[in-house]
């Protein structure tokens, strides 16, 4: 796994990462391609472990099931995924022990990265101005201008971002997986092994939250 | 129509010919995927609407004058859920063509129907697709692909985006052509749909899938359903009982809680 560690290899899997989440920001919003379950397992996959890349997929996607992208969502799933797979493969100790670090290391960041949309949606009303000012001057390959704009901006912010995230995040996952003696090491892989169901319990809360005819219809007085 | 909308009306003498094609709104389509590109807080998706509508303004007004005036009028606010919007181009289109056709549609009317359209159809769009499409595409991609685990690893993603996107597209699709031949009639036919049964169904899918799952987990898991017994429980009470308690926050106790009783010999 260590031959992983190049360069190259994490600047690969940046672009990749920055194509994916133009999907949450820029283009579709609903094509679901920028989705902890797809771009977890593509990682593992392009990594050479993609059944870890599957778990940390499936737990990143069900564990904040809760967190819709409508408003001023709090964090950034995507990226927790995508970065948690990273920093677990190209740790020195690949497994159950480096994945928990790294999910909980990855919560933190995925806030972080919306704190960095909203400042490009900040950003984003020079557009307004700058279409308007432009169609008033009959000059209407503007629109197709700022599109090219719009989506390099995004393009370049979650990639830098990305990209920056794994050198750091690596090297922390690294450090704290070399002071953690054999007993925290053996807690945090059951932790690894529970952590599924965590994902899967959070569903189950989800779906029972918002099934409002549940009980009226599993207990058939309560219909009267 | 008071007197105002009459001589706000289009359909002076030679426009009659003038319609949309199949082509345009295929282009509308395609180009509705890059609605979010320029979301702003100011006005959030105008410049997207705008950039998706473009085919269709510059079929209907080929003098670039009167469609600059058009298009700058459509750089209002504007703001809904990115899948539901094209239900929004469709209606708006298709008024666009009446406009300038018969005269038979005031521009105050288009842009009110575009305005009071958008707040409905984003709630509408947040609880099918966000709120019950997503998490139960996932549940069911993962059902599903469980058996093929170990064979073909990308085959849970695939299928997940498969379910998702296969209701997307059809929205999608269905929203900017039906909304343009429908007009405002689109309203009261996704009113008789009645989504909200539909989504409660899609939700108890939703649990029994995941009961089912979970289940399978807890007996698999290492240290026993005793142990599941205590966790599943006690997650449950707090992510469905309590409001400040997140899955964020359940994730760092449990770490926490089986590294302290590993450290402490209890498991």
């Amino acid at each position: 796994m260590m031959s992983t560690f190049f360069l190259g290899g994490w600047l690969k899997l940046s672009l990749i990462y920055a194509v994916l989440s133009l999907d949450q920001c820029a283009w579709g919003q609903g094509l679901v391609v920028s989705r902890p379950l797809v771009v977890a397992p593509l990682m593992g996959w392009l990594l050479g472990n993609p059944a870890l890349g599957l778990l940390v997929g499936v737990i990143a996607e069900l564990l904040w099931v809760r967190v819709i992208p409508v408003g001023e969502w709090p964090m950034d799933t995507a990226i927790i995924g995508g970065l948690a797979i990273v920093w677990s493969l190209c740790s020195i100790k690949p497994g159950l022990e480096s994945l928990v670090i790294s999910l909980m290391l990855s919560v933190p960041v995925g806030i972080l990265s919306r704190y960095g949309d909203i400042w490009v949606r900040r950003q984003n009303r020079w557009f307004n101005y700058w279409v308007s000012k432009n169609l008033v001057a009959g000059r209407e390959s503007i629109l197709t201008k700022a599109l090219g704009v719009s989506l390099l901006i995004w393009f370049v912010k979650n990639f830098v971002f990305y990209f920056v995230m794994v050198i750091v995040g690596t090297a922390l996952v690294n450090v704290a997986l070399s002071h953690c003696p054999a007993t925290v090491l053996r807690g945090l892989k059951l932790a690894g092994l529970a952590i599924p169901i965590l994902a899967f319990t959070a569903v189950l809360a989800y779906f029972l939250k918002r099934e409002k005819n549940l009980f009226s219809w599993t207990i058939p007085f309560l219909r009267q | 129509m008071n007197n105002r909308d009459v001589s706000d009306c289009g359909g002076p003498s030679g426009r009659e010919n003038r319609s949309v094609r199949l082509v345009d709104l295929a282009r509308v389509l395609v180009r509705a995927f890059l609605i979010q590109a320029w979301w702003n807080f100011h006005r959030m998706q105008n410049v997207g609407f705008l950039f998706s509508l473009w085919p269709v303004l510059k079929r209907l007004y080929p003098d670039k004058r009167e469609r600059r005036d058009v298009a700058f009028r459509h750089l209002e606010f504007f703001n809904t859920h990115p899948c539901m919007a094209n239900v929004v181009l469709g209606v708006v289109a298709g008024l666009e063509q009446e406009h300038v056709r018969r005269g038979a549609v005031s521009r105050d009317q288009i842009h009110s129907v575009k305005e009071y359209m958008a707040g409905p159809l984003a709630a509408l769009g947040d609880t099918i697709f966000w709120a019950a499409w997503r998490p139960f595409s996932a549940i069911l991609a993962v059902a599903i692909g469980w058996h093929f685990v170990g064979k073909e690893w990308l085959f849970i993603p695939l299928l997940f985006l498969l379910i998702y996107n296969g209701l997307n597209f059809f929205m999608r699709y269905w929203g900017v052509f039906h909304g343009f031949y429908l007009k405002v009639q689109v309203i009261p036919f996704l009113v008789r749909l009645n989504v909200q049964s539909v989504v409660q169904w899609v939700y108890l899918l939703g649990i029994g899938l995941t009961v089912g799952a979970l289940m399978t987990l807890c007996l698999r898991f290492e240290k026993g359903l005793l142990w599941s017994g205590i966790f599943v429980p006690v997650s449950l009470f707090f992510l469905i009982f309590t409001k400040k308690v997140t899955s964020s926050h359940l994730l760092y106790i449990w770490v926490i809680g089986f590294v302290l009783l590993s450290v402490a010999g209890v498991i």
